[in-house]
């Protein structure tokens, strides 16, 4: 599971750069549909450096036409001619009063103008982001639709999860403020120094000097921090899972009394992930005050050869005074370019975990011109098949056999002997590596395969309800269906009194609390999904739970409803089932070994036989009620706690709090702590 | 947090002087510029640029200080309670912790943590900052001039209602733009749960659309969101912005009325300046408070649940608040010999109404090997939790060595008792100190290679790259089902205990080596009582008696063949696991 602190995937870091290029212009390809947006944001922000720049410039006119005119004796905007005579200054009037709110009447129109542009920007860049992320999750939904079930055998869900919310949650940040943003603040850094050089080049060289020195502690400060924070995050991970591990062993922690030893283990991970901490905080605690030091510096350069400047006649007050907060808004945007490097090496992690999954092609080889089908007849042939989930471990040996259309068979044999993986291999989830699966004479791998499972019905052991209403869930994989067919179907496999049940009826929204199916009414809303579905060959995995007699009665009634007229293969965990059957093949690990009908296999005394004894001869069929055997009902699945009942909800496996990267701190918030 | 005053004071005292110093620097401003007007020396120019850099210098020092020790203290402090919440669950009994969610604990042990340091350290921090700064250039300002202060700040309380106001709003936005992340979460997760019922239903594209649904909902939360925090910079800017523009306008005309300096008009617009941020944090700031005030209740809680007091080891205190004092063996504790009685024992567990197990005698002699059969819920697991007092009894008592169990010192009584679980959990760790992990450090634990043999782990020494030292775990190499159980065995075998608890221990292991693995067991020349739930014929084949369990009671005790020979439960299962067994061999 990974977690909100990431997980081993941390440490990529290092390798991640050199896919930097490969991966940015996959990236890219996701920003395409929004290019009118970003070229509109680029536009903006051109526009808004230079309103930007404007407020300094206003105060240092305010300042050099009324307040402090340059040289004594000369007209106020007189003064002006002898430096630059500007378009403004022509149309200021002459009114000192006037003259200053003119100004600020000015500064505030370019203010509003600002807050327009700015908010324009934002809101066009951060939709750009959200939807770009819409965009890349319904890109990997879909893909995960058509991965094989072997991808999911093998990667927990939640780990597949991460990489649908959290990953790209990380994406949005890239998206919405990384290189627009970055194009922003080389606007405004060339804005400001472009001002700065056109009011005064001398001036401006000076305070100039400073800048690489900024640049100096924001490259050091980066990559100290870097390292730290790196280190920072390898230690939370661990501490993280031994937290996570040991909450898990707790029985274990208690039983080998070693309660201290492993607190002070866990003081050591705590200590350590303290410590890295402390060190990233040093460099915070030291960048900050150097860059006030620096722009300090600034400041004394601009009043020192300012000053100098002013004495001498050869700089203007307002010069002085527009420099001064022309350094001050030098450093953001270097401070936030700086930044951008974390932006964009964790974008490249979570890029790349989303790539790869991007990239994983479906296993199940998809047939180049599959062929569509009409209804199927329902005759199903495994052709000496062989079947291994990895490698040569075969979970089927040359298996074979022929099902005839309608016929019902009865699967059995002991756990693993293979028969769901028949059921697998029919629906394809998985491929196998030899032999042949034939459907109505017809190689599978030929058939598309979606044509082909609209034809096969599936019912599992475990009843899978989703979200939604009844309805929507027994409609499920025929939602075109007329809405009676649903009531129908219900009705058919006997589920009137679970109706009856439901305040809301098949409206009744499954995930709400009251929505509570037991066991046997799961069953029956399967069956009503299958029958519904209509296909042409059931494949049922019968749920092994036992239920009162009184549902098992409705439940064998319903059975018999859904396989009528189908060709099925049904996993038998019920005596009543096997002895409805045409024809039981019994699997012994991955072979066929045996098959008949139950008299026959009966007489003939092999694993059937064995089997039978083990898991059906207890049971009675519930017609003939049962006879005081003293087991035959009962109920071997009630677990130790007696927590066998199960909610309709499946339960959340914890993916971590999982967070939308909306909620941002203040931008200008003097560190991240 | 009491821990931590003098740090907090100190840091206090540093808010203090690095805004001092802060506000300090505009002030020199204010008079290099006033010189200037006035024309002086170059080498007083000099001076007056030099005077500002020690201003700011000074500030950076007290400033590194203040965020040495507040965001020190805060990191410690969150070191220390992640430290005592450890401790803590590691005492909770199980009982307590079974009815918890792992994830519900962790989340607890990191993001409410998390929230917590925040209030503690940033939160804190920024707030005093802000108090003294508005104050300190507040002050400063009106020296200047009473009636430019007023109005310039008129529009900063707009600033604050209008962070205040956005802020709630986006507080609300933001709560409901998780919610819809989680239901998007859940409906992916459904998806995926169920993707084998979603492909053998073709649903591929009906549940690519349910999806797509719920996350333009989720879109639509995020516009609304975004429409407000575009609005909320901006709009920072514009008001301080015009706050600004009324300092140009009628500080300028002051200016030339005389009723001010230059420099001080310059020295208002820093001081306007650097009021503006503290404006903004204030809103964000009890944002901080409020989360770490909530997590701290939901980290209380965990803290408040009573732990097992008895829990001995060097160096630990007894922690207040524990459970109910017990008759705590005091003294030299006495030696265990390894008989193990239950007398008339019930167990439901809290607050439900069940009887997992219900009048329950068993006897243990010394020495003694018992096998507990039973089927699945019989209650087995249950009764070897008793006498691994990880459950206590809800009804009569369990003896060890002839002593009530709750008199022993846990930690003499769980030494006493090798113990193999049915889940094979084992730590990310080497495999030998997976072996030792019942040895504190500084204990020596007996040779680890040694005891795995014993445990059968032999042969598979020899294949793991770095033998007794290779880790397992994430970060190592996995162990198969059989591995696993085979080093939980040998961890239970280190300490040479008095008994043996072995809750269906073999069930992974080939029958080859469960054989060779039970002769050793039985075979130990420090003879432990050994005490087993199984249904394998080897092992109760071996067993000097077998005792069956059906509905958390006992229906039967006997040797092997005496309950053969009497049919009922045992038989019949004795009967299914031969036939299992021969299918296995088929």
């Amino acid at each position: 599971m990974a977690g909100p602190w990431g997980s081993a995937a941390d440490d990529v870091d290092a390798q991640g750069a050199i896919y930097d290029r490969r991966l940015a212009g996959r990236l890219l390809f996701f920003l395409k549909p929004y290019r009118k947006e970003v070229v509109l944001s680029v536009i903006l922000l051109a526009i808004l450096s230079v309103l930007e720049i404007a407020g300094p410039y206003l105060t240092k006119v305010a300042i050099d036409t009324y307040v402090k005119p340059a040289a004594p004796g000369v007209g106020a905007v007189a003064a002006q001619a002898g430096t630059k005579m500007t378009w403004l200054a022509r149309m200021l009037p002459h009114d000192t009063v006037q003259g200053l709110t003119f100004l600020a009447f000015g500064y505030v129109i370019v203010l509003a103008f600002a807050f327009g542009l700015r908010y324009w920007q934002t809101y066009t860049m951060s939709m750009v982001g959200q939807r770009a992320m819409q965009d890349l999750r319904l890109t990997i939904f879909r893909h995960l639709g058509t991965l094989s079930a072997s991808y999911y055998d093998t990667r927990p869900v939640g780990r597949i999860l991460t990489r649908v919310t959290q990953d790209v949650a990380v994406l949005n940040e890239l998206f919405a403020q990384g290189v627009v943003a970055v194009i922003g603040d080389i606007f405004l850094l060339i804005g400001i120094v472009g001002a700065m050089l056109w009011l005064d080049w001398k001036l401006a060289l000076v305070t100039l000097t400073t800048v690489p020195l900024l640049v100096i502690a924001t490259a050091v400060f980066r990559a100290k921090v870097r390292v730290s924070y790196r280190r920072v995050r390898t230690r939370l991970a661990r501490l993280n899972g031994f937290l996570q591990e040991h909450l898990q062993g707790l029985d274990i922690l208690k039983v080998f009394n070693v309660e201290a030893k492993e607190t002070r283990k866990f003081d050591q991970a705590n200590k350590d992930h303290y410590e890295a901490h402390l060190e990233n905080m040093f460099h915070y605690a030291v960048f900050f005050p150097t860059v006030e030091l620096i722009g300090a510096l600034g400041l004394a350069l601009i009043l020192w050869y300012g000053g100098l400047g002013i004495l001498a006649g050869a700089v203007t007050f307002g010069v002085v005074v527009a420099f001064i907060q022309y350094v001050d808004r030098f450093y953001q945007p270097v401070r936030d370019l700086s930044e951008k490097y974390n932006v964009f090496q964790s974008a490249m992690v979570a890029s790349e975990r989303i790539f790869e999954l991007l990239d994983t092609p479906p296993a199940v080889p998809v047939s180049q011109s599959p062929k569509a089908m009409g209804r199927l007849k329902g005759e199903v042939e495994f052709d000496h098949v062989w079947f291994a989930y990895k490698d040569e471990e075969y979970v089927l040996r040359d298996l074979s056999f022929k099902v005839r259309p309608g016929e019902k068979v009865a699967l059995v044999g002991a756990t693993g002997a293979g028969k769901t993986s028949i059921a697998s291999l029919l629906t394809r989830f998985y491929e196998f590596q030899k032999g042949t699966i034939r459907v109505d004479g017809e190689d599978i791998r030929d058939i598309d395969e979606k044509a082909l499972r609209r034809q096969i019905g599936l019912v599992l052991q475990d009843v899978f309800l989703f979200s939604g209403t009844v309805r929507e869930n027994i409609a499920f994989g025929a939602r075109d269906r007329e809405p009676a067919a649903v009531d129908r179907a219900l009705a058919e496999v006997g589920g009137e009194r679970l109706r009856a049940r439901l305040p809301q009826g098949l409206e009744e929204d499954v995930g709400e609390r009251g929505g509570y199916f037991s066991m046997g009414e799961r069953q029956i809303l399967a069956f009503a999904r299958a029958l519904h579905y209509d296909p042409s060959i059931l494949i049922l995995d019968e749920a092994t739970s036992a239920v009162d007699i009184e549902t098992e009665r409705v439940i064998q009634a319903a059975l018999r409803r859904l396989l009528h007229g189908r060709t099925s293969l049904v996993i038998a965990h019920r005596l009543s089932t096997i002895l409805d059957a045409d024809r039981i093949l019994v699997m012994h690990k991955g072979e066929l070994r045996e098959q008949g009908t139950h008299a026959e296999l009966l007489a003939r005394g092999g694993i059937y036989k064995r089997l039978y004894e083990l898991q059906y001869s207890k049971q009675k069929p519930v017609e003939v009620g049962a006879d005081g055997d003293g087991h035959s009902m009962r109920d071997d699945e009630w677990d130790a706690a007696g927590l066998s009942d199960d909610t309709a909800v499946p339960d959340v496996d914890g993916g971590g709090s999982a967070t939308s990267g909306s909620q941002q701190e203040p931008a200008r918030s003097r560190g991240t702590e | 947090m009491k821990r931590h005053k003098a740090a907090l004071a100190a840091g206090a005292v540093c808010v203090l002087l690095t805004n001092l110093f802060q506000v300090w620097s505009p002030w020199l401003v204010r008079h290099a510029v006033d010189h200037l007007q006035h024309g002086i020396t170059k080498s007083a120019v000099l001076v007056d640029a030099g005077l500002i850099l020690l201003a700011v210098t000074l500030q950076g020092i007290f400033l590194f200080i203040m965020r040495m020790t507040i965001i020190r203290a805060s990191r410690t402090m969150e070191y220390e309670l992640r430290n005592d919440l450890f401790a803590h669950v590691a005492r909770l009994p199980a009982e307590t912790y079974r009815r918890w969610k792992v994830g519900d604990l962790l989340s607890r042990a990191t993001n409410d943590l998390d929230a917590v340091r925040n209030f503690l350290g940033p939160g804190i921090m920024y707030f005093a900052n802000t108090l003294v700064m508005f104050v300190m250039a507040v002050t400063l300002m009106l020296r200047i001039n009473v009636k430019l202060t007023i109005v310039s700040l008129l529009p900063l309380p707009v600033l604050s209602f209008v962070v205040a106001r956005l802020g709630g709003s986006l507080h609300r936005l933001y709560e409901s733009i998780q919610a819809q992340f989680s239901t998007m979460t859940a409906k992916a997760q459904e998806t995926l749960s169920g993707i084998r019922v979603v492909k053998a239903h073709v649903e591929e594209e009906g549940e690519y659309e349910a999806f797509r649904k719920i996350h333009e909902g989720y879109l639509e939360e995020n516009r609304k969101m975004i429409r407000l925090w575009a609005m909320m910079w901006p709009m920072m800017s514009l008001l301080g912005g015009i706050a600004g523009a009324i300092v140009l306008s009628l500080g300028g005309a002051a200016v030339v009325h005389g009723t001010i300096t230059l420099g001080e008009m310059v020295a208002f617009q820093i001081y306007l300046a650097m009021l503006i941020w503290p404006m903004i944090a204030l809103g964000w700031v009890s944002n901080l408070f409020q989360r770490g005030a909530a997590s701290m209740t939901r980290i209380q809680v965990v803290l408040d649940l009573p732990i097992e007091n008895d829990v001995e080891a060097p160096g630990v205190e007894p922690v207040p608040g524990a459970l109910q004092p017990r008759a705590v063996a005091t003294g030299a504790a006495p030696a265990f010999d390894g008989s193990i009685e239950l007398r008339a024992v019930g167990y439901r567990y809290p607050e439900t109404e069940r009887w997992v197990l219900r009048g329950v005698d068993l006897r243990v002699k010394p020495g003694e090997s018992v096998a507990l059969v039973g089927r699945t819920g019989a209650g087995k697991t249950t009764l070897l939790h008793l006498v691994e007092r990880l459950f206590e009894p809800t009804e009569g008592v369990v003896l060890l060595g002839g002593v009530p169990a709750p008199e022993w010192p846990r930690r003499t009584l769980r030494r006493s008792l090798g113990i193999v679980p049915q889940e094979s959990f084992l730590f990310s760790d080497t495999i030998k100190a997976n072996i030792g992990f019942g040895f504190d450090d500084g204990e020596t634990a007996p040779d680890a290679e040694a005891v795995a043999r014993q445990a059968g782990l032999g042969s598979d020494l020899s294949q793991f790259p770095q033998g007794l030292e290779t880790l397992i775990g994430e970060r190592g190499i996995t162990l198969s089902g059989g591995q696993k159980q085979r080093v939980a065995l040998a961890r239970a075998l280190a300490l040479g205990r008095r008994a043996l608890i072995l809750d269906d221990a073999f069930a992974s292991v080939d029958p080859g080596t469960e054989e060779q693995i039970l002769e050793t067991l039985f075979g130990l020349p420090t003879k432990p009582t050994i005490l087993l739930a199984t249904h394998r014929r080897s092992a109760l084949l071996r067993v000097d008696r077998v005792v069956v369990l059906d509905d958390g009671t006992i229906v039967a005790s006997g040797t092997h063949e005496e309950l053969l020979r009497a049919g009922g439960l045992y038989a019949d299962l004795y009967h299914e696991e031969e036939v299992v067994e021969e299918l296995e061999a088929l």
